[in-house]
């Protein structure tokens, strides 16, 4: 490859990559902020369903992926790649930019949930039709013995979409003050993505077609059905159930496992304070980002196949001993409170002069032998509860980076997974009908089996809630990520090829 | 391998089966059953969900007996 090449696909990859990221920002924050939009966009008579709601309404952006992928998909096959992903980025900034604006359940009652199911669709649309063109932009932009190394960066784009969404939420947290984050400072996250999908557009602009399609356009050979070709010839057909079964399923469940389930478990099950769960989880991503690029690379070198199975396998059989020792760190009955340090604070509101309207701020603090804090923090108004008390495990520092250690793991197996999947749909289905065909078995596989993943197994640690163990099996959500991974395996490794290239 | 394939073409059909007859008679069970709110909104999406993918998987299933994919 010559320099004036390569310079030239770097500025494609990056043109590309940054759109990407900005539609995973802007798909996440949503996920990100999953406990507090609880609160905000659904009644609270029962906060268990309200977070169950909030689950499904984040679900039904990955439910309709899939539908997203097809409208967009088939009019990137028949239009262009460059048009359409510019169409679904101007959709998603703007239904995410909406979202913040979105009055509260106090205020317009059951209007706001409805609101926010519906821009959570337009994002869901939007997004179903952004990977695949990017994916496919990049790789007819690549040379077929470097596809892997050079889709693999648009791989990245979903893992630090979620990580620059945590740190936003992170900073705007801690520069604002955890009350007025809860109050109003969570719509800041979703109203910055209007300024980062006008740069992005801005970017993407200047790009040009892909090559192989701009050649294949002024040749006529571009299908004028491409729905019609992917899904209504049985050669093609068979091709597209393959890629769903034996790889994309499988890569889904493990990719929102190591991610989003393992932050939700952490958080609802192990109870750890939301800011360490951020730092948390943008530690463990910090680290295993890079592996997207090491595992396709490595993907060119003994082909996507195993890589990729082999990261499912790992999640197989290591997910339990992993959640067990998660679930063991943050274990109070397994630690021993120092009761010296036992501490509790009593502030009152300074701003307000009648003492009979004066908010007291109660924060208890219980301390154990290996330094883990335990914090509740009530508020009072004349003598009576006043809002709900926050309440969360402050880990010592040596179980910090135990959780980060146990994460980082499962991180690596989502790059094992992930990191050479764009390469391997690519090659999978010929130009013409490629956008569409690869789309399709990316969401069901991503979106569906991986993004009702939290919902499946909040679900299934419910119904593990008997009369004889009322708080139920903490690892019961795996087992629908085990049973997935595992049938995915198998498929994968009796039906797949090892493919490396496909000229 | 080809002979491992037709045989789990009929591996996957059954299971396919299996699994929608099972998501279908829990939704009824728990719907039927006055189950709580976020049940009747759980199954209904579950159902839509899956059974086109049960029946895709199906078709997987069918082709892969049919020695589609030696």
């Amino acid at each position: 490859m010559t320099k004036e090449k390569q310079t030239g696909i770097w500025t494609v990859i990056t043109s590309s990559s940054v759109g990407t990221l900005i539609e995973w920002y802007d798909f996440y924050i949503f996920g990100s902020l999953a406990t507090i939009l609880s609160v905000k966009f659904f009644p609270q008579d029962n906060p268990t369903i309200a977070f169950l709601n909030t689950l499904l309404t984040f679900a039904a952006g990955f439910i309709v992926r899939p539908f997203g992928a097809l409208v967009f998909g088939r009019l990137g096959d028949i239009v262009g790649r460059k048009y359409t992903f510019l169409v679904t980025l101007i959709l998603m900034g703007g239904s995410t930019f909406l979202i913040g604006l979105i009055p509260s359940y106090e205020t317009i009652g059951y209007a706001a949930p409805l609101l926010v199911l519906l821009m959570r669709l337009v994002q869901g649309l939007a997004l179903g039709g952004e990977y695949g063109g990017a994916a496919t932009y990049v790789a007819e932009h690549s040379p077929s013995n470097r596809r892997g190394f050079y889709t693999s960066w648009i791989q990245t784009t979903a893992t630090l979409g979620l990580f620059v969404s945590l740190v936003v939420i992170l900073l705007t947290r801690t520069t604002m003050g955890e009350e007025s984050f809860r109050d109003w400072g969570w719509r800041v996250p979703f109203l910055l993505s209007s300024i980062l999908v006008g740069v992005s557009i801005f970017i993407r602009l200047k790009m040009n077609e892909s090559p192989v399609f701009a050649k294949l356009k002024k040749e006529g050979k571009t299908s004028t059905n491409p729905l019609k070709e992917s899904f209504g010839k049985k050669e093609n057909l068979k091709m597209v159930l393959l890629a769903l079964f034996g790889a994309a399923m499988g890569q889904g469940v493990i990719w929102y496992t190591g991610q989003f389930y393992a932050m939700s478990f952490i958080q609802k099950t192990c109870n750890i304070d939301h800011v360490q769960v951020n730092y948390i989880i943008v530690f463990s991503l910090l680290l295993g980002t890079p592996f997207f690029v090491f595992f396709g690379w490595l993907s060119d070198k003994i082909g996507r196949k195993w890589i990729m199975l082999a990261g499912m396998l790992l999640g197989v059989l290591f997910y339990r001993p992993i959640y067990t020792a998660m679930f063991n760190l943050a274990d109070l009955e397994k630690k021993t409170e120092v009761a010296e340090l036992y501490n509790i604070e009593r502030e009152l509101s300074a701003w307000e002069e009648d003492p009979a309207k004066q908010v007291a701020t109660i924060t208890t603090a219980r301390t154990y032998s290996d330094s883990t804090v335990v914090k509740e923090v009530r508020r009072e108004l004349d003598g009576k509860p006043f809002g709900d008390a926050v309440k969360g495990t402050i880990l010592s520092s040596s179980g910090f980076w135990g959780m980060v250690l146990l994460i980082f793991v499962q991180v690596i197996f989502v790059t094992m997974v992930y990191g050479p999947i764009a390469a391997f749909l690519v090659e999978l289905f010929p130009t013409r009908i490629r956008y569409t065909s690869m789309s399709l078995p990316y969401h069901i596989g991503n979106g569906i089996f991986g993004g009702l993943t939290p919902a499946i197994a909040t679900r299934f640690f419910e119904d593990s809630k008997t009369a004889a163990n009322p708080s139920g099996d903490p690892l019961a959500g795996l087992t629908y990520v085990i049973i997935v991974a595992a049938v995915c395996f198998v498929i994968g490794a009796i039906y797949l090829k090892n493919s490396y290239s496909n000229e | 391998m080809n002979a491992i394939r037709k045989v789990l073409g009929v591996v996957w059909i059954l299971f396919s089966i299996l699994t929608a007859y099972y998501i279908v008679s829990t939704a009824i069970s728990e719907i039927g059953a006055g189950a709580p709110a976020d049940a009747s909104i759980f199954w209904p999406i579950i159902i839509f969900i899956f059974l086109p993918i049960l029946f895709g998987f199906a078709l997987f299933g069918y082709y892969s007996l049919k020695e589609e994919y030696n």
